[in-house]
């Protein structure tokens, strides 16, 4: 962990968070980081995003990273301004693809150097990014389910004996 | 939806030109029985009431003893879609393009609030989930709970068998 002395180690307690260890990173040394993990023998467990853009005008990323060990998981936390890319870290940990796609959709925060920044779950082309708190309700024109005409009428053509 | 060949028409044309000489009816009847009991459903689960059709399918409530116990893995063989499990918005083109595939005479059971009316997601604001399957295809038999058991998928079915001996159906709309 002393490789990582990028970061600032954040206050974490292990029975609470699951996290044995947890690291305050700036979103310029994200990727670095990551690679100290990759090369330490770790692998990408997941990626979680709050909005916290009301309080403090900035989402915050919490990856989680974890190898075969007893109580190893290390938590890094970052906090990103709302208007600016984040360094993608699918080129180190490719499993990250999806779950930054995931944050980009649900949030509309932008990964740099994303290999296939596009909507996972949500239709194409949606526009809006409902996770976040500011959202309510999608625009009533976004969504029409009757995808073509409607339905024939039951018994439009009868057997002929009736 | 309905593809009405050239051979249906000249079929039916026929069939009205002999109606007063001979009884198709019975025909039409014979083949009604044979599509009522021997339906192949289309393999093709969506949430958690897909788990419930997996259980009717399987040995303790076997859909065979009702022939249809033969899931198709491809639309262009089944006449029979199970509609089971949520609908999210970015699967609902999915469903209709496997519906249009299929050959007709088909039908189709929506099991479970989800596919009904969108049940427990159908809420103010809601963003991914379609309001029931209803909205971008035809539906034969409602199957309701959440999930239904699969007692409650087989009275569906027995439903549907009965609607198709009957002669009525959908996709053949000429
Ligand atoms: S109706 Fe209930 S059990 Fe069925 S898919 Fe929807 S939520 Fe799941």
């Amino acid at each position: 962990m002393d490789a990582l002395g990028a970061s600032v180690s954040a206050p974490t307690e292990h029975p609470f968070s699951g996290a044995a260890e947890a690291r305050w990173v700036a979103p310029g040394r994200l990727v670095e980081a990551s690679r100290v993990l990759r090369e330490a023998g770790y692998f990408f467990e997941s990626m979680t995003c709050v909005d916290r853009i009301a309080a403090h005008g900035v989402f915050e990323l919490i990856y989680t990273f974890n190898r075969w060990e007893a109580a190893s998981r290390v938590a890094f936390r970052v906090w990103a301004p709302a208007t600016e890319p984040v360094p993608s870290i699918s080129g180190v940990f490719g499993a990250a693809n999806w779950n930054e796609r995931e944050a980009w959709e649900f949030y509309g925060l932008a990964f740099s150097g994303h290999p296939n920044l596009t909507w996972l779950l949500l239709p194409e082309g949606t526009e809006f990014h409902p996770l976040l708190k500011s959202f309510t309700a999608p625009p009533a024109s976004s969504y029409d389910d009757s995808l073509t005409a409607p339905p024939p009428p039951d018994d439009a053509h009868p057997p002929a004996h009736h | 939806m309905g593809v009405v060949t050239p051979a249906d028409r000249e079929l039916d044309a026929l069939a009205a030109e002999a109606a007063p000489f001979a009884r198709l009816a019975m025909v039409e009847d014979v083949l009604n029985l044979a599509r009522a009991n021997s339906l192949w459903p289309l393999t093709f689960g969506l949430a958690c009431c897909a788990i419930e059709m997996m259980a009717a399918g399987a040995s303790r409530y076997d859909l065979d003893r009702f022939g249809a116990g033969v899931f198709r893995p491809s639309p262009r063989q089944a006449d029979l879609m199970i509609l089971a499990g949520t609908i999210s918005r970015k699967m609902a083109p999915v469903i209709r393009t496997l519906w249009d595939q299929m050959p007709a005479p088909k039908w189709a059971i929506s099991m479970g609030g989800c596919t009904i009316s969108g049940g427990p997601f159908k809420y103010p604001g809601e963003y991914a989930i379609s309001e029931g399957a209803e909205k971008f295809m035809p539906i034969d038999v409602h199957v309701p709970g959440c999930p239904p058991r699969p007692e409650a998928l087989i009275a569906g079915l027995l439903k549907l068998e009965e609607k198709i001996k009957r002669g009525r159906r959908f996709g053949r709309a000429g």
